[in-house]
C-alpha cells in the first residue's frame, strides 16, 4: 500500500517536466529520422539486395538502432531527470523524513523509469506501423504486403525492452547515488559507447562481450540462434539483485 | 506526558570531526523550544538525527517515550518538519507539493486547504512554485510540515533568507501554533532575537556541547542583572559605590553595578542623593539573551580549545 502511495507520489512529480515529454519526443524524432532515411530512392535500405519482408526489414531498422544506441541514452537521460527531480533542491531531506519506507521510494522511482521506457518503446513500434504506412507513398515501388506481422514486432520490441532492464536498473542505482547529473549522464555515455563495442565484437567472435549488460537488448534482434527466454530471465534476475542492492544502499545512506 | 524530544547522550562523528558530543535534550510538551547555536555547533547535525536522516554514534532518540530507531516510520507520523530551506518542486504548484506529500501520508484531500489555510496561502495555491516569493516558498513549506496536523514541529533555521516582513510573518505563525493546534515546536535558529520573542523553552550548543537547557527565567537567574546609574559626578559616584563594596564599571557618565539580591535601584539612588551627587537615570538592566548566548558559546570554544591543547 505504501508503495502505490509513493508511485502515486511520483507520478505527480513528473508532471510538466522534460522527462514525462521524452517518452513520446524521443521515439518520435527517431520515427521520423527512420522515415526521412527510408525515403531516400535509391540509396533507402529498403532496395538493398535480399530485401525480404517490407514489414520486418523496417521493424528491425527501426529496433537495432534503437537497442544499440537511442535506448541507453534515453535510460541514461531518464533515470539522471527523475533523480535529479529529488537530488536538486535536496528534497532527501523533506521527503526521507515522512512516514514512508525508504525502500517504496527506490523502488517506486525505478517501476516509473521501467514503465516510461516501455512506454517508449511502443511509441516507437506505433511509429513503425506509422512509417510503413507512408513510405509506400513516398517511393511507389515499395511495398509493404498484409498482414502486418503485428506478433513478430511487438514481441521483438518487448523482448529489446524486456532485455534493457538490466542496463536500467545500474543506471538507476548510480543516478541516485550521486547528486551530480554529470556522474549518471557520463556512466550513461561511457556505457553506450562500451555496448556498441561489445555487440560488434561479440557479433564477429562471440563469446562473453554479447551479454555486456548495454548490449543485451541487441541479442533480442541478432542473427545468430539463441535462448532468448533464458536470457531474459538471467538477465532479468541480475536487474533484480542489482535493484536490491541499490535499494539497501539507499536506505543506509544519510541525508546530508 | 512524555517528552515530544529526549535526546540522551548523542555523539555523532563525521570522520575524525564531532559534530555533536553527548547531547541531551529534554523537549517539553506543547512549548516552543529554542534550539541555539552559532553556525557550525551541530544544530542541523542533531535535527537531522531526530528525524531519523542520520544515526548517532552513540546515544539514543525517543520521540513521545518511544524509540526513534526501532519505530521510525510510526514515530515520524506524528512529526512535520521544515529543516534549512524548504525543498519544493519547483515546476509544480503549491497544491500540487503539497499533494505530492498528501499522496505519501495517505491523508484526505481536504488536508491539503486546511494547511494552506494556516499560512495563509489559499490564494495563490494553483501557481506554479517557481513564481513564488521566498517568504511565500518558506509559507508552503511551514505547510508541507504542517500537513497532517502534527504533534511536533521541527523547524530548522525556518527564517534564512527571508525578508524583515518575512520573517515577522513566519515567527507570528510559530508562536500561534502551540496555542492554535496544540503543537509542540523544536526551534532551532542562529537568530537570538526570533527565539528570544517566540521560544518558552531554551537550549544553547556551542561546539557540539549543549551550554543550557531551561526556561527564559532560568536563563535570567543564572546571570544576575546590573543597575544603571546616570550622575553628574560619576568620579565620586564610583568612589562612594566601591567603597561600599559595590563592583561597578564606569561609562562616561554612567556606572554600571553588578547587582545582588540586595541591592535595589532606589538604595543605590538615596546613597547617591544622600552624598549630594545628581542622579538623572537609574535602572535595572536585565542581560540579553545574546548576552548570555556569547558567554556560553565563547566558553564553549574555549573548552574546545583547551581541548585540543
Amino acid at each position: 500500500m505504501t508503495l502505490v502511495r509513493a508511485l502515486h507520489a511520483e507520478l505527480l512529480k513528473i508532471k510538466r517536466t522534460i522527462a514525462l515529454k521524452m517518452v513520446v519526443i524521443t521515439p518520435a524524432i527517431f520515427v521520423l529520422l527512420i522515415l526521412f532515411l527510408g525515403s531516400q530512392a535509391p540509396f533507402s535500405f529498403l532496395r538493398r539486395p535480399g530485401f525480404g519482408n517490407a514489414w520486418m526489414v523496417l521493424a528491425n531498422r527501426h529496433l537495432v538502432v534503437w537497442a544499440l544506441l537511442m535506448m541507453p541514452l534515453y535510460i541514461t537521460l531518464q533515470t539522471a531527470l527523475i533523480a535529479g527531480l529529488d537530488h536538486s533542491e535536496n528534497q532527501w531531506k523533506s521527503l526521507l523524513a515522512r512516514p514512508v519506507p525508504r525502500w517504496t521510494v527506490y523502488v517506486a522511482k525505478l517501476i516509473l523509469v521501467t514503465a516510461m521506457t516501455a512506454a517508449a518503446t511502443l511509441v516507437l513500434l506505433c511509429g513503425v506501423l506509422i512509417d510503413g504506412a507512408i513510405l509506400p507513398r513516398l517511393q511507389s515501388e515499395v511495398t509493404f504486403g498484409f498482414p502486418v506481422p503485428w506478433a513478430t514486432i511487438f514481441r521483438e520490441g518487448a523482448e529489446v525492452a524486456g532485455l534493457a532492464f538490466l542496463a536500467l536498473t545500474i543506471q538507476h542505482w548510480v543516478s541516485l547515488r550521486w547528486k551530480s547529473f554529470s556522474v549518471a549522464i557520463g556512466m550513461g555515455i561511457i556505457a553506450t559507447v562500451l555496448g556498441f563495442l561489445a555487440t560488434a565484437v561479440g557479433q564477429q567472435f562471440g563469446g562473453w562481450p554479447r551479454y555486456f549488460p548495454w548490449s543485451l537488448p541487441m541479442l533480442a534482434l541478432a542473427k545468430q540462434p539463441h535462448d532468448i527466454a533464458a536470457v531474459l530471465m538471467i538477465s532479468g534476475a541480475a536487474g533484480l539483485i542489482v535493484a536490491a542492492a541499490g535499494c539497501a544502499d539507499f536506505c543506509r545512506r544519510e541525508v546530508q | 506526558m512524555e517528552p515530544p524530544i529526549q535526546v540522551e547522550e548523542v555523539s555523532k562523528t563525521y570522520g575524525t570531526t564531532a559534530a555533536v558530543c553527548e547531547l541531551s535534550l529534554s523537549v517539553p510538551s506543547q512549548s516552543v523550544y529554542g534550539f541555539l547555536g552559532p553556525n557550525g555547533a551541530g544544530k542541523s547535525t542533531t535535527i537531522r538525527m531526530v528525524l531519523g536522516l542520520q544515526r548517532a554514534n552513540r546515544g539514543s532518540i525517543s520521540l513521545f517515550g518511544r524509540p526513534l530507531a526501532a519505530e521510525r516510520i510510526s514515530l515520524l507520523r506524528r512529526i512535520g518538519s521544515l529543516v534549512e530551506s524548504p525543498s519544493l518542486y519547483m515546476h509544480l504548484t503549491g497544491r500540487e507539493n503539497l499533494e505530492v506529500h498528501r499522496r505519501l501520508l495517505g491523508l484526505a484531500k481536504g488536508a491539503i486547504d486546511e494547511a494552506l489555510k494556516t499560512v495563509d496561502l489559499l490564494a495563490v495555491a494553483d501557481r506554479l512554485v517557481r513564481n513564488y516569493s521566498s517568504g511565500m516558498k518558506q509559507r508552503l513549506g511551514l505547510a508541507q510540515a504542517l500537513l497532517g496536523n502534527p504533534e511536533l514541529l521541527v523547524l530548522d533555521e525556518p527564517t534564512n533568507g527571508l525578508d524583515p516582513a518575512g520573517i515577522h510573518e513566519v515567527r507570528g505563525l510559530i508562536r500561534e501554533l502551540p496555542r492554535r493546534l496544540g503543537v509542540t515546536v523544536f526551534l532551532s535558529s542562529h537568530l537570538l532575537a526570533e527565539v528570544e520573542q517566540v521560544a518558552t523553552h531554551l537550549a544553547i550548543i556551542s561546539q557540539g556541547r549543549l551550554m543550557f537547557e531551561g526556561t527564559q527565567a532560568d536563563l535570567q537567574q543564572r546571570s544576575p542583572h546590573a543597575i544603571l546609574v546616570e550622575v553628574d559626578q560619576p568620579e565620586r559616584a564610583h568612589a562612594l559605590l566601591a567603597g561600599a563594596g559595590r563592583i561597578t564599571t564606569r561609562e562616561g557618565n554612567r556606572i554600571r553595578i553588578a547587582a545582588d539580591g540586595q541591592c535595589r535601584p532606589a538604595q543605590i539612588n538615596s546613597m547617591l542623593v544622600h552624598a549630594g551627587i545628581a542622579v538623572s537615570q537609574c535602572m535595572t538592566q536585565h542581560p540579553t539573551l545574546e548576552d548570555f548566548f556569547l558567554e556560553l558559546t565563547a566558553s564553549g570554544r574555549a573548552r574546545k580549545e583547551t581541548a585540543a591543547q
